[in-house]
């Protein structure tokens, strides 16, 4: 397989992470250098096409990807009639909706050059979302003391350059400001300490 | 019952201690989150959305209806003074409101931001009591065909006033409306989409996806755009009163701007942001000196900020008369509605006055709050803006993660959420507009019960909705809505206002 490493690079590593049906590996064969004007054929044979639009094209790659999921699985619902539509009806047609909008736009990405991009900042979405996962992981087991300051500690980490004292202190006062509130003040029910 | 009852019933309401100071909290907190960037309206509801079980309906409702609106004028100080939008509907004033802080007028811009937004505010209040009962009047005559086309309207208005392409407004809210679907589908008892997973037996909870798509990609985008420095105008801000001619050359803009934002904010999709925009481009163009914005046209803030808050008084109006949220921080009133146990609709203003008028009436209590609030305690929020995000950002995903899981003590939410991050990111990365989405979340499960119940009335003749003649308009409005954007005049100009 054949990748160029430009411009959307950062997307497809992105995308083939992401989770949902398999798509059809030769639709994402190669992305070619923006001076490429046409489809044409490299050395090993491979077809490659320019993206002129990355933004449009991933998203419809999303879009059909989604569409893909909820399609295949929402095939065992009954369909109905339109009369008396079955639980399948309305997840077919929209999920049918949402492939043909995402096919749409994989085409106009290919086909029509738009101005862009934003790439994806990793080093904050990886530690923002892990520090999410983090408190769902531990709240129950480690209490909302220590998950506090362990999500603190964690999110932290999307900076350049924290610092270790500052951040050890807002932690502290975040998880007695946060037990305070939540557990004393609005009496939620949250383990405020590990379970022994 | 007359209007003059219904007030006085409504006044009684609000005037109660406890909702009273609801109230207070409520504008109070929306004024701090709309200082503070990064934190918005919408994440903030979401937050407080599991507090509000415990309170009786009308404090709930009083509160989070406040921090809405609150947010409106937090979000101008912060524009003005330091350039940044705390409120992203306060996005319009940054362009002459900073300028006029920078030429040492930051008071007159603050005073006529604030006095403008009271002046809105109360427009907006009692455009919601004037025109509420004949409307829900009309809503009682609703059947499930017109409730259906209602929804088609609600969302091609979505689709339309969303940024960007349209082809991708259109598919976020196909994937809202499927997301909406998953759970028990209440006609047959079957589950869709659940995977055997219990949690999603009854269905997506709107909180997961407010927080996910709005409240942590928000956060991710401001740790990304990590380069700005906030710059606050740090001189004394003195003199808190517009001078006589920034006063005379404002008043006209302020009647603009809540007429503008009166209109704009019924639309669906409508609401703070657009109105806001919308009326600083008519400003400039019917202005004499319109070389002057840009470079701290007291018009340029007096209009867009009387507008943001007219345009979130009026987007009340559909919700509390129909049922159907025009924006998506209606949709989380919505919710606020159904946790305590009220189904959203026409019929709420007869079963329900008290909450109903309490809390028209405390809107205008709030606005005057806001407008103390605001004005002479602008050094109190002047120095909120000095702390720096690296504090506030930690403790804000601490706060979401507690108020994902305490909706219904689930660890399970919290990782749907921070998946709903990763999508809604990358999305809006892409271009997409995340606002359709959320709104086809809300209205799916809705408008699937509709056309089914349609369909069922019709036996299965799609007809229906045109020989309806409420449905007829409705969709023939939904088609000129359409249209209007296919129009290239049309669609020039919404780049334009826009791009500004």
């Amino acid at each position: 397989m054949a990748i160029g490493f430009r411009r959307g690079e950062r997307h497809l590593r992105e995308f083939r992470s992401s989770p949902g049906p398999a798509v059809q590996p030769s639709i994402f064969v190669a992305i070619a250098l923006p001076t490429q004007r046409t489809i044409s054929e490299t050395r090993e044979g491979t077809m490659r096409i320019q993206i002129r639009s990355p933004q449009d094209f991933w998203t419809g790659m999303i879009f059909v990807a989604l569409a893909l999921f909820f399609l295949l699985s929402g095939l065992q619902l009954a369909l109905g009639t339109s009369v008396r539509m079955g639980p399948g009806y309305a997840p077919r047609l929209l999920s049918g909706l949402l492939l043909a909008i995402g096919a749409a736009l994989v085409v106009r990405g290919i086909a029509i050059h738009s101005p862009d991009t934003d790439s994806l900042h990793f080093r904050p979405m990886i530690f923002v979302l892990g520090s999410m996962l983090i408190f769902a992981f531990a709240l129950e087991r480690l209490g909302l003391a220590l998950t506090t300051l362990l999500v603190v500690a964690a999110s932290s980490l999307s900076m350049k350059g924290a610092r270790p004292l500052e951040v050890l202190v807002i932690g502290v006062l975040a998880a007695a400001a946060a037990s305070g509130i939540f557990i004393y003040a609005l009496k939620l029910t949250i383990p405020l300490w590990p379970s022994i | 019952m007359g209007i003059i009852d219904n007030l006085s019933l409504g006044f009684g309401v609000a005037f109660a201690p406890l909702n009273l100071g609801f109230a207070f909290i409520g504008v109070m907190v929306g004024t701090l989150i709309g200082v503070l960037p990064g934190l918005g309206p919408l994440t903030t509801m979401a937050m407080l959305l599991p507090v509000t079980y415990y309170l009786p309906p009308e404090s709930s409702l009083i509160m989070l209806a406040g921090i809405y609106y609150g947010a409106q004028y937090g979000g101008s100080t912060t524009a003005i003074l330091v350039n940044i939008p705390g409120e992203s509907s306060s996005a319009v004033t940054c362009v002459d409101g900073y300028q006029m802080a920078r030429q040492g007028r930051a008071g007159s811009a603050l005073a006529v931001a604030a006095l403008g937004s009271f002046f809105a505010g109360t427009v907006g209040t009692l455009l919601i009591a004037l025109f509420a009962e004949p409307l829900s009047k009309i809503g009682l005559m609703f059947a499930p065909p017109d409730y259906f086309s209602l929804m088609v309207l609600g969302l091609i208005g979505a689709m339309v006033l969303a940024h960007g392409s349209l082809l991708k407004a259109f598919g976020m809210v196909c994937l809202g409306l499927l997301l909406g679907l998953v759970g028990t589908d209440l006609n047959s008892g079957a589950q869709r989409y659940a995977f055997g997973i219990p949690e999603l037996g009854d269905g997506l909870d709107f909180v997961p996806i407010a927080m996910g798509i709005f409240g942590l990609s928000e956060i991710i985008a401001n740790l990304g755009r990590q380069g700005d420095q906030r710059a606050v105008v740090s001189q004394k801000v003195r003199n808190l009163w517009p001078t006589r001619e920034d006063f005379d050359r404002s008043w006209p803009a302020v009647l603009r701007g809540t007429g503008i934002g009166s209109v704009l904010g019924l639309l669906p999709g409508g609401g703070a942001l657009l109105s806001s925009f919308a009326a600083y481009s008519v400003e400039k163009r019917i202005s004499r000196t319109p070389e002057e914005f840009g470079k701290g046209a007291i018009e340029g803030v007096a209009g867009p900020e009387a507008a943001n808050n007219a345009g979130a008084q009026t987007s009340f109006i559909p919700m509390l008369t129909l049922g159907i949220p025009s924006n998506v921080i209606m949709a989380m009133m919505i919710g606020a509605m159904m946790i305590q146990g009220i189904t959203p609709g026409p019929q709420v203003m007869s079963e329900r006055p008290a909450l109903f008028w309490g809390m028209i009436v405390s809107m205008w209590l709030g606005n005057l709050m806001l407008v103390i609030i605001n004005l002479p305690l602008i050094g109190m929020w002047i120095k909120l803006l000095n702390v720096p995000y690296r504090i506030l950002f930690p403790v804000i995903i601490v706060i979401c993660g507690i108020g994902v899981y305490s909706v219904q003590n689930s660890t399970f939410d919290v990782v749907l959420t921070a998946a709903l991050g990763l999508l809604g990111y990358v999305l809006i990365r892409l271009g997409c507009e995340p606002a359709p989405l959320a709104l086809g979340f809300v209205l799916g499960p809705l408008m699937e019960e509709n056309l089914r119940r349609s369909m069922l009335f019709s036996r299965g003749d799609p007809a229906i909705f045109l020989t309806s003649p409420i449905s007829a308009g409705l969709l023939a409005l939904s088609a000129a809505l359409l249209m209007t954007f296919l129009l290239p005049n049309f669609r020039k100009q919404r780049e334009v206002v826009f791009r500004e």
